[in-house]
């Protein structure tokens, strides 16, 4: 093979090489390059796994009130949520809840969660099985620094205590109590 | 009371920690708490918590409250969850129920532009998951005048839509229509750049080159508007390249960041517009809208330096401004040997710095020597297409490698509950890939685009959901031993939920199956496109390097 030869095969080369480069570039600034098939293919499992997730909420629902039902009857069933006014940012930072000197439920509260429950948000604590009768309740608030102490008196039928942050005099943040009948 | 509390705040003002204690309470709350509070916590878990578990519990609250205006802001909230979880048609129908006129529900505070926005994000997420018409029919539910942002993210989604339907003109249409009205800048970076190519791809080139050259002179900051940035330079340079408009191109290709995600693409850009004739000025055209407000002549000529026509003085209606302006030229040497000793530079930075198992750097790789043998030095010639297909060859085994082991289907732990987000890496282990710079680069090219990210989110939801099914089913099962009161009513209902469970894990399987295949079918066709590529390179650095050998034995000694 002379140079001229191997010159022209050598050009030949460097334009497929440029043509390759340009190609690449028109394929990146556009769609991506999946074919027909496969876009129609991911459409439909697209479809198929919305389905899928759709019932499975369902079922959990399903699953959640039955077990709610089977673990907490109507009778005895007591809830604990939180909520919370207008309070300074990040003074809540931890609860514990304790039943007759034993502790039923403990929560350290993310920003997300501050920020849900002074939006009006209600977070559920605790939920549990309480004979009717007296109960001595504490609820320590950011470690041991404040505690709310009360009894509640737990009569027959679904009750819910509603613990509540918000600021009290001279913009301090306190805690208080509520207890309200629930629906069977 | 009050005396209770006051006491209180001293107690607090004073740091003692002490038991404060309340003996009755202290607050009246509203009627019908009980159902104000699960609405609340419904609120609550549609900020906090994941998509699944608040969707849920929306299903438990009785229809009975789906009136109350707390209800309906927190049925929207989750509408927007569902969005993001990809449950589209639901949010659509809650959109259609909830947003037809949330005043009434939801009084004048919610205004109309969070409304349009909530369809908008919408009307993207149908697009995402490749359904253009449902895209389209929840961009007709907005309405009224939109925010210049919005109306500009409405207008971008609208160019996508066409753009990836092919219809580039339509894509054009609505861009004249913006511009009628604004100022293309004030249009977001990545509509101008997906009305550039629209531009560009339906002949417009003066126009699609002066949107383009909008993009990749704007002052962004943040990686993802310096990335659109870069990829409108690189869009712009290649169509000069082809152009044979080696100056045009070489000016645009040196815009491009040295430390950026186009770095490798642009190097060798460069190197093939060093090679380029030069070609003439090339002109860009663009078309502003000259708001009254605007008008200020300094401005004007600083912005536009070669304006045709100038607004007329004094307030008017808005005015069309066409302009035009000349792309900066880098003219090359003057010899063909000094073209080829100035395209060396990129090529070298590229292959000593580059992805080395990117195209770029691959490609490089075969045109420094043939630029060395052109340029007459043989002995570099020769040692650069020895590391050329030394380096090649380990790239051709290891994307074999890949196609040998995606093709044999072997999964570790199939239904392992999955990491936290859909990454190349997890794939990679999944498919029990090698860890290789060619697995590395493939995978995370494939993870850039749209579809495959969206397969693979969806195959790791599944992958959730197949233990979420699993332990649900446990737990059904041993529910009757763990709760003291299952009555034979709770029974019936428990074994009809169980036989959901278990028809419903079987879909989960089958789906699981398939979205796993297809997105090692996807996987595996890209990296046979890229081994095609690979031995395309791995023949001309054969045929080259025995082409010089051939010069070498013939040259008189």
């Amino acid at each position: 093979m002379n140079s001229h030869t191997a010159s022209a095969s050598l050009r030949w080369c460097l334009l497929t090489a440029l043509a390759l480069a340009v190609t690449s570039t028109v394929a990146f600034a556009g769609p991506s390059g999946d074919s027909p098939h496969f876009k129609q293919q991911f459409r439909a499992l697209d479809k198929q796994v919305r389905a899928i997730k759709a019932d499975t909420i369902k079922l959990q629902a399903q699953l959640d009130t039955l077990r709610e039902q089977a673990q907490y009857p109507a009778r005895s069933r007591w809830i604990v949520f939180v909520t919370s006014g207008k309070v300074a940012a990040d003074s809540l930072q931890s609860l514990a809840l304790s039943v007759d000197g034993h502790r039923v439920a403990s929560h350290d509260y993310s920003k997300q969660e501050r920020k849900a429950l002074e939006d009006q948000g209600a977070q559920r604590l605790y939920i549990g099985n309480l004979a009717n009768g007296t109960h001595h309740v504490e609820v320590a608030i950011n470690g041991k620094q404040r505690q709310l102490t009360f009894d509640v008196n737990k009569s027959t039928g679904p009750r819910l205590l509603e613990l509540h942050w918000y600021s009290g005099q001279n913009d301090q943040p306190q805690m208080r109590h509520s207890g309200h009948a629930d629906t069977p | 009371m009050k005396a209770i509390c006051k006491g209180m705040a001293v107690i607090l003002v004073a740091g003692v920690s002490l038991a404060a204690v309340a003996a009755v309470p202290d607050f009246e709350p509203p009627q019908n708490r009980a159902v104000s509070l699960r609405i609340a916590h419904l609120g609550y878990l549609a900020n906090t918590a994941p998509a699944a578990q608040a969707l849920a519990y929306a299903q438990r609250l009785p229809r009975s409250i789906t009136s109350d205006r707390d209800a309906i802001r927190a049925q929207i909230q989750l509408s927007h969850q569902m969005v993001g979880y990809g449950l589209l048609q639901q949010a659509t129908t809650r959109y259609r129920r909830y947003l037809i006129n949330p005043s009434t529900y939801l009084g004048a505070s919610y205004s109309n532009a969070q409304r349009n926005a909530l369809w908008l994000d919408l009307a993207n997420a149908w697009h995402q998951h490749g359904n253009n018409q449902q895209a389209q029919a929840a961009i007709k539910r907005t309405y009224g005048l939109l925010p210049q942002a919005l109306a500009g993210q409405r207008l971008s989604l609208m160019a996508r839509i066409y753009i990836s339907g092919g219809h580039s003109d339509r894509a054009i249409e609505a861009l004249r229509k913006w511009q009628n009205r604004h100022q293309v800048e004030a249009l977001a970076p990545l509509a101008r750049y997906n009305m550039g190519i629209a531009l560009l791809r339906s002949g417009h080139r003066e126009e699609g080159a002066g949107v383009l050259n909008s993009v990749g002179t704007d002052k962004a900051t943040g990686n993802a508007a310096l990335a659109l940035r870069d990829m409108a330079n690189l869009t712009l340079g290649f169509a000069y390249l082809e152009a044979k408009q080696g100056a045009t191109a070489r000016a645009l290709f040196q815009r491009i960041r040295l430390n950026g995600p186009f770095t490798d693409t642009a190097l060798l850009g460069l190197g093939w517009a060093d090679i380029a004739p030069d070609g003439q000025p090339q002109t860009w055209a663009s078309a502003h809208i000259i708001h009254c407000a605007d008008f200020s002549l300094s401005n004007l000529l600083h912005s536009y330096p070669l304006l045709r026509r100038l607004p007329s003085r004094g307030c008017g209606p808005p005015k069309r401004m066409d302009t035009t302006g000349k792309f900066d030229t880098v003219e090359g040497p003057e010899t063909q040997k000094g073209r080829y000793e100035q395209a060396l530079v990129p090529w070298l930075k590229l292959v000593k710095n580059g992805d080395q198992a990117g195209s770029a750097t691959l490609e490089a790789l075969v045109a420094i020597p043939y630029v060395y043998a052109t340029l007459g030095a043989k002995r570099q010639a020769s040692q650069a297409y020895t590391r050329a297909l030394s380096h090649l060859v380990t790239a051709d085994q290891q994307s074999k490698q890949i196609i040998g082991q995606l093709q044999a289907d072997t999964t570790a732990s199939p239904y392992a509950t999955p990491a936290a987000e859909a990454t190349f890496t997890w794939l990679k282990q999944r498919w029990n890939l090698p860890d290789s710079p060619a697995v590395n680069g493939q995978l995370r090219d494939m993870m850039n685009r749209a579809r495959f990210h969206q397969a693979a989110r969806n195959l790791r939801d599944l992958l959730a959901l197949h233990g979420q099914l699993q332990a649900n089913s446990q737990q059904l099962a041993g529910l009757a031993s763990h709760a003291p009161h299952f009555s034979s009513a709770l029974t019936d209902k428990q074994n009809t939920l169980l036989q959901q469970a278990s028809a419903l894990q079987k879909r989960t399987t089958t789906a699981i199956k398939q979205l796993d295949t297809y997105l090692r079918d996807v996987t595996l066709t890209a990296t046979n496109r890229y081994q095609n590529k690979l031995e395309i390179f791995i023949s001309h650095a054969r045929a080259g390097r025995a082409l010089l050998f051939e010069a070498i034995n013939s040259s008189p000694q």
